[in-house]
């Protein structure tokens, strides 16, 4: 039993806290939780767990461990610079919303069984939930709703994986599972929902895109890297994630290359980056376990860097399309500089986060003999280029003529912490090797790697300089399979509704008909004039009693 | 009765496009084709695996970023042109 108070509960109780509280006590609450839990955090010894009863199940809430820990760490210092960016901007249900949804992942990635994990994973989708909503706009209501639909059936799928796993092997172990019965394919489908793993990722372009500009950094943070902490948990090793996380790479950077809605891009940019995670499970050894949790974390940080600088422009300015802005370096030196760090990091530029992290992923494969997913990682990493577009198109490109004020010092201050972390782990990436589940040996910077990673980065600059005019952004949406429920769907549960009404109008008018017949039969027979109705005199019906009474005393004595 | 002429019917060369025309606006397609070809071979040759391990062919990488980012930016370009559906989502 711990005696510290678990740091997932902190935020979790927080949520419930900050809704009572005013302005300023609510911005303190959500800025001081975070780092008191990264404090526990760090104190709390490996092994330390939280057990009760629950049915006939010992849950255990909290254990952690080397793997929970990163990513509890990193969930700790979005959760802090994203309260930090929204400090004073957002209402109490949004920063509840927001605690909750950190607080539920938190809690996700240190659970010690899968009854707690799903408790927790639980509580982040409603926390996510409500993040979209919060966006406060029709659209972002029509994508909430449909964020909800998609989370209620992941979380359903994984529910009645996780009850039937442990029904048939009397084990909630939070550990490795062998896909050999059905509910272990039910949990691994589950979470791949939250994985946003293709072709059910379409929900998350729909949905971050319209949150609030600090609902979004939240967002992006929790609900994917848990998945992915779950999928390291569970299955690491299993073959299909390989392919499966190839096909996310290129479908983000495939839609990503054409939109338009800057914070789109970079919501497709988390399905991408997840792809590279997700191989990194697939493929299983030590080293690409380790490169892909190293990678969540370094995602976690410099996704958040991006999507506030994103959501800076967007306070500043009030608009979201690349068509619609650019030139805004003039005015916003700092949001630029802070994403062009970002976009460096996602593109694995050397002496950044990304470089260190991603590059353990495609050692891993060379150390197992995968040349071809190293040769399709390498590829697949020049799309990431793609995300050079996001700075080019909200701070260079053409001048748009808007010259709105630098962002706000709190945002400023967030991004700023966020671009420290992307070139501190980059220039020192022995301080996270101490925090990864396995033991690191590799050496990221030699002449070989970083020459080659910057031709490969310099050969495909070229290419995207020299495409311009292919790369002009389109406001036509392009096909995708949450068409399937948005519009087909619609159209399928209308076509219903409408066959339900038909069929109910029909039986309707049949029992009017029948109640109609029933009545007017009732009255020819009970009205004044019916034969049961009728007036008879005394003595006939006495006549017909002494009658009944000789048939019954006929038919008794013969 | 109107001394206009009767305009004459539209004829074919002025709704359809000239095969040149058409085939100079499908040519970007050739390039991204091409590089993907190439790409493949790479990724399945054996010599280009070892070349890759040793690291010793000289702006190798570069070329293959080159190679691979057209390849990316051919097959954007071609799902948007199967997938680009204006109105498709409705209201949404």
């Amino acid at each position: 039993m711990t005696s510290l108070i678990p740091p997932g509960l902190l935020l979790i109780l927080g949520a419930l806290v900050v809704p009572l509280l005013g302005r300023v006590g609510r911005q303190l609450v959500a800025l001081v939780l975070p780092l008191a839990a990264l404090a526990i955090l760090l104190l709390a010894p490996e092994g330390e767990a939280l057990r009760s009863r629950f049915l006939d199940f010992t849950v255990v809430w909290l254990d952690v461990d080397l793997l929970g820990r990163l990513f509890a760490i990193a969930f700790c210092i979005t959760a802090f610079a994203g309260a930090l960016f929204a400090a004073g901007r957002v209402n109490r249900v949004e920063m509840a919303a927001a605690l909750l949804l950190a607080g539920g992942g938190i809690g996700a990635v240190l659970a010690g069984d899968l009854i707690a994990f799903l408790v927790f994973w639980e509580m982040m989708a409603v926390g996510s939930t409500v993040l979209v909503w919060c966006g406060g706009t029709p659209a972002a209501l029509r994508a909430g709703q449909r964020y909800a639909i998609v989370h209620v059936a992941g979380g359903a799928v994984l529910m009645i994986g996780v009850v039937g796993h442990v029904a048939l092997s009397g084990s909630a172990a939070f550990a490795t599972l062998t896909l050999e019965s059905w509910p272990q394919w039910l949990i691994l489908a589950g979470v791949l929902v939250n994985a946003a793993a293709f072709p059910l990722a379409a929900w998350l372009p729909d949905a971050y895109p319209e949150a609030s500009p600090s609902g979004m950094v939240f967002l992006s943070a929790f609900t994917t890297k848990t998945a992915v902490f779950a999928l390291l948990r569970l299955f690491p090793g299993t073959d299909l994630l390989i392919p499966l996380g190839f096909v996310m790479v290129l479908y983000g950077i495939v839609y990503a290359l054409r939109e338009n809605d800057v914070r789109r891009m970079l919501a497709y940019s988390i399905v991408t980056q997840v792809g590279f995670m997700i191989v990194g499970v697939g493929i299983g050894t030590a080293m690409a376990l380790n490169g892909a949790a190293a990678h969540a974390f370094a995602h976690v940080i410099y996704k958040g860097l991006l999507v506030m600088a994103a959501g800076a422009v967007m306070t500043m300015t009030g608009r979201r399309n690349a068509t619609e802005l650019g030139g805004l370096w003039r005015s916003m030196p700092v949001t630029m500089v802070c994403c062009v760090i970002g976009m460096l990091s996602i593109m694995a530029f050397p002496l950044t986060s990304g470089f260190v992290t991603k590059s353990m992923i495609a050692q891993a494969a060379v150390d197992d003999g995968q040349m071809l997913s190293w040769l399709l990682l390498t590829a697949s990493s020049v799309g990431t280029l793609v995300y050079l577009s996001v700075p080019w198109f909200l701070f260079f490109q053409r001048d748009s003529g808007l010259r709105p004020p630098e962002a706000p010092a709190t945002m400023r201050a967030a991004m700023i912490l966020l671009a420290a972390l992307c070139i501190g782990i980059g220039l020192f990436p022995e301080l996270l090797y101490t925090l990864l589940p396995f033991g690191v040996e590799y050496v990221p910077y030699t002449a070989d790697h970083v020459f080659g990673q910057l031709q490969i980065l310099g050969g495909c600059a070229l290419v995207f300089f020299l495409a311009q005019r292919y790369l002009k952004r389109r406001t036509a949406p392009l096909l995708d399979t949450d068409w399937l429920y948005r519009q087909a769907g619609q159209r399928l549960v209308r076509s219903a509704l409408q066959g339900i009404s038909v069929v109910a109008s029909r039986v309707q008018a049949a029992a009017d008909h029948s109640v109609a017949a029933l009545t007017a039969t009732l009255a020819r027979l009970y009205g004044p004039a019916g034969r049961f109705g009728r007036t008879v005199p005394v003595s006939q019906a006495a006549i017909w009693v002494i009658m009944l009474l000789l048939a019954f005393l006929v038919a008794e004595f013969t | 009765m109107s001394e206009t002429a009767p305009t004459p019917p539209p004829t074919a060369t002025a709704t359809t496009t000239p095969l040149r025309a058409r085939l100079r606006r499908r040519a970007w397609w050739a390039l991204p084709i091409a590089a993907s070809l190439i790409l493949l071979l790479v990724e399945i040759s054996a010599p280009a695996h070892a070349a890759f391990a040793d690291f010793d062919l000289f702006l190798f990488h570069a070329l293959y970023g080159i190679l691979a980012a057209v390849a990316i930016l051919g097959i954007a370009r071609m799902f948007e042109h199967v997938l680009s559906r204006p109105g498709i989502y409705g209201d949404d």
